[in-house]
């Protein structure tokens, strides 16, 4: 190709000057790599961000949608439903979701999940907005446990979130008496707690109730507090008159618990989490059983023992201070009568003041409550089966201080130590009477009636003859009192005004008289001359 | 016969005819301007912003576009989950739309250019004039695949009312913008002319 053979292109053409920045990066270029690196980020981004996976028993699905229905904490979403799908056995549903990232720490065994619906209880009325919303799944992270991804889903709400501050005890209740999950637990009439669950112990003996205290309220609970069970109504007669007592409406329907802390127990440190305390029936009831162990005694009874429970009462001087915890069914024939072994536990609390036991533990204590025991003895302590009830026959054991008993020492029998018995009160009557009986039954009663009877005999001999003498001795009789009679007027003459005696006895009463007035007059005449002893008396003027 | 095989190009701001250097670019004598037979390194700018594209293509389909909450109920949309979500409403017709604008389109565009990038490499002869037509085509409706962008865009800016209906962007509007706006820039910086070229015509 030759210049000449182009033909019609002008030769003035002029030349494009040459760019001297000549050929330039392409920076076209970063554009793929910044949408790589873009593209790469979303990539890791998603796989970094994909939370974990959570696989949720429920028993019904009502509510759940798929890839929409949220998981949701304290409102804030946590999660997603992703499917839903049945069980292999179609009992319950197995909801999948997904969480955020970062939620796999609180993903533990104690978290639970439950599905927030509308609902209305006895208490409360719960979950209005998912009304509009839908119904979300609640999560309630746990605090201790091991990651796990399966997780049963509660039915109902939890009564008590994780988050809230507080305790959790256990109550021991012979039955469930109308309790139910949520029922409010009271300290002094203010709700400081609720019952978070119930149900059977494994051996059915008894029924497990869950409380929570919540803080700072819980820190009144300590090792001596009673727990008894508010729900309903209380109706009990008494002295005073028909008692009705109703801790508060609500517990009329849920039921509900109160406890009460002795103030004796007040400065003492709170009760730690998972105690098991005694659940009462009522409120009388706390008074009546044993709060803490009791130390036990032997009691070696040698009467009938008919009327007398285990959980009787055993008292001292009158107030309980124990508790019947045993009667040994074995008669003991060894001794001079038959006894049978009744054990007994006497409580630190009663035996002994609260300064007196303050800071004992254990053996110490027990050593106190011995000590006490031995001071009691030396006052003549006796055990006696009192009658508290002579229409059921329901009996007691009564420690009383007998001042006719010599005082003994504590002794101790196969490891108990023991509380000498004393016949009881109606036992010690009986015995009197018997032995009354038997004294009179040793009388000579044959002799004495024989006795008698010859005793009447003679008696009867002596009468007769008394009897054919009676006409002349009464003859003699007349005779003495005529006698009698005849004397008598002689004396009577004798005594007379007229009778010799008389005259005289007059003549010298006139003498008397006579002189009387002498030394009356002498008298009056010296009060008035006292000189006249000395001078002798004036001449009359 | 064509001028660039007599090494000749004109300006292309002020039509000033010219030599062209050995290297076949340079500046105008008269304006300044950069002069070119075609335009400077077109097939390697369109392929580096189609690759990009394809690249965003998958955030943009895979992220949520937008989340749409009304009455407190509601869940992040891709666009494929929007359109099903559209058919099952029963509103076939937008449902289409939304399908060809967002999905058919952006991926068609992406193809095409692929087809004709590669078809300039191997210097192919096939069907000059129709290649020509599509890339007129391409060029044309990629602008439209903008308005879904729009759409989000104006959906979040208005609708704001709180619990009763509130609606979010998703990253994948982001990425989707991205993709529209690639595919065009691509589009924009291959040079038909390179359909044509062949070295035989210099002959």
């Amino acid at each position: 190709m030759s210049e000449a053979e182009k033909p019609g292109i002008p030769d003035d053409l002029p030349e494009a000057v040459v760019d001297e920045w000549g050929r330039r990066f392409p920076v076209v270029w970063l554009l793929p790599l910044i949408a790589l690196l873009i593209g790469g980020w979303l990539v890791v981004k998603a796989i970094v961000e994909k939370g974990p996976e959570v696989v949720i028993q429920f028993q019904t699905a009502e509510g759940i949608e798929e890839g929409k229905t949220l998981v949701k904490y304290r409102d804030v979403i946590v999660g997603k439903v992703k499917t839903v799908r049945f069980a292999e056995d179609l009992t319950h549903v197995l909801v999948t979701a997904e969480m955020v990232p970062g939620m796999e720490r609180h993903l533990i065994e104690s978290t639970r999940f439950w599905v927030v619906r509308p609902r209305v209880d006895s208490g409360e009325i719960s979950g209005l907005g998912t009304l509009i919303s839908g119904a979300y799944v609640a999560m309630d992270p746990g605090k201790e446990g091991d990651e796990t991804q399966e997780f049963v889903g509660l039915e109902t709400p939890p009564v008590i979130k994780s988050n809230e501050r507080g305790t959790v005890y256990h109550l021991r209740a012979e039955k469930a008496s109308s309790l139910s999950v949520g029922a409010p637990v009271y300290y002094r009439q203010i709700a400081v707690g609720q019952v978070t669950g119930y149900r059977l112990a494994k051996d059915h003996a008894f029924v497990d109730v869950d409380v929570f205290i919540e803080a700072p309220h819980d820190y009144y609970v300590r090792k001596g507090s009673r727990f008894w069970n508010v729900g309903g109504v209380d109706v009990s007669i008494d002295p005073e008159g028909v008692r009705v007592e109703l801790e508060s409406f609500a517990s009329l329907i849920s039921g509900g618990i109160a406890f009460e802390t002795p103030l004796s127990l007040s400065n003492g440190e709170q009760a730690p989490e998972d105690t098991v305390f005694r659940l009462y029936p009522n409120y009388a009831r706390t008074r009546e059983k044993p709060v803490s162990r009791g130390y036990r005694y032997r009691v070696d009874l040698s009467g009938d023992v008919r009327g007398l429970q285990v959980s009787a009462p055993v008292e001292l001087m009158g107030v309980r201070v124990g508790t019947v915890m045993e009667i040994d069914p074995y008669l003991d024939l060894k001794g001079k009568q038959a006894r049978r072994t009744i054990f007994v536990e006497l409580e630190a609390e009663k035996m002994l003041r609260t300064e007196a036991r303050d800071g004992l533990k254990g053996d110490q204590l027990e050593k106190a409550v011995e000590s006490r025991v031995e001071d009691l003895l030396a006052r003549g302590l006796r055990a006696r089966l009192e009658t508290t009830n002579l229409l059921t026959g329901q009996k007691i054991i009564d420690l009383d201080l007998m001042a006719d008993v010599k005082p003994v020492k504590l002794t101790s029998l196969d490891g108990y130590p023991v509380l000498p018995a004393a016949p009881g009160e109606l036992e010690q009557l009986g015995e009197a009477l018997t032995q009354t009986l038997a004294k009179l039954e040793k009388l000579p009663l044959d002799r004495m009636v024989r006795n008698a009877d010859q005793m009447m005999v003679s008696l009867d001999k002596l009468a007769q003859a008394a009897g054919k003498a009676l006409p002349s001795l009464l003859e003699n009789t007349h005779e003495a009192l005529d006698a009698t009679d005849e004397a008598m007027r002689g004396v009577d003459a004798l005594v007379s005004e007229e009778g010799a005696l008389g005259t005289e006895f007059y003549a010298a009463v006139r003498e008397l008289q006579l002189a009387a007035r002498a030394v009356r007059l002498m008298a009056e005449y010296l009060e008035r001359h006292p000189e006249s002893l000395l001078k002798g008396k004036e001449n009359a003027p | 016969m064509r001028a660039s095989c007599l090494g000749l190009a004109s300006c292309a701001v002020c039509n000033q005819l010219m030599r062209l250097p050995a290297r076949r670019t340079g500046l105008c004598p008269r304006c300044g301007s950069q002069v070119y037979v075609r335009k400077p390194a077109s097939l390697s700018n369109s392929w580096a912003l189609l690759l990009a594209a394809v690249i965003m293509y998958f955030p943009a389909n895979l992220l949520p576009i937008m989340t749409v909450m009304y009455l407190g109920s509601g869940q992040p949309d891709t666009i494929i989950s929007g359109v099903i979500r559209l058919m099952m409403h029963g509103d076939w017709p937008i449902a289409l739309v939304v399908f060809v604008a967002s999905v058919l389109v952006p991926l068609l565009k992406m193809i095409v250019l692929l087809y004709l990038l590669l078809s300039v490499h191997r210097k192919s002869t096939f069907r000059r004039r129709e290649r020509t037509r599509l890339y007129r085509m391409t060029e044309l409706v990629g602008r439209w695949s903008m308005v879904d962008v729009f759409v989000v865009a104006l959906l979040a800016a208005l609708v704001h009312l709180g619990v009763l209906a509130d609606i979010t962007p998703g990253p994948g509007a982001r990425a989707f913008a991205a993709v529209v706006i690639l595919t065009m820039l691509a589009a924009m910086s291959f040079d038909p002319r390179l359909i044509w070229d062949r070295e035989e015509d210099c002959q």
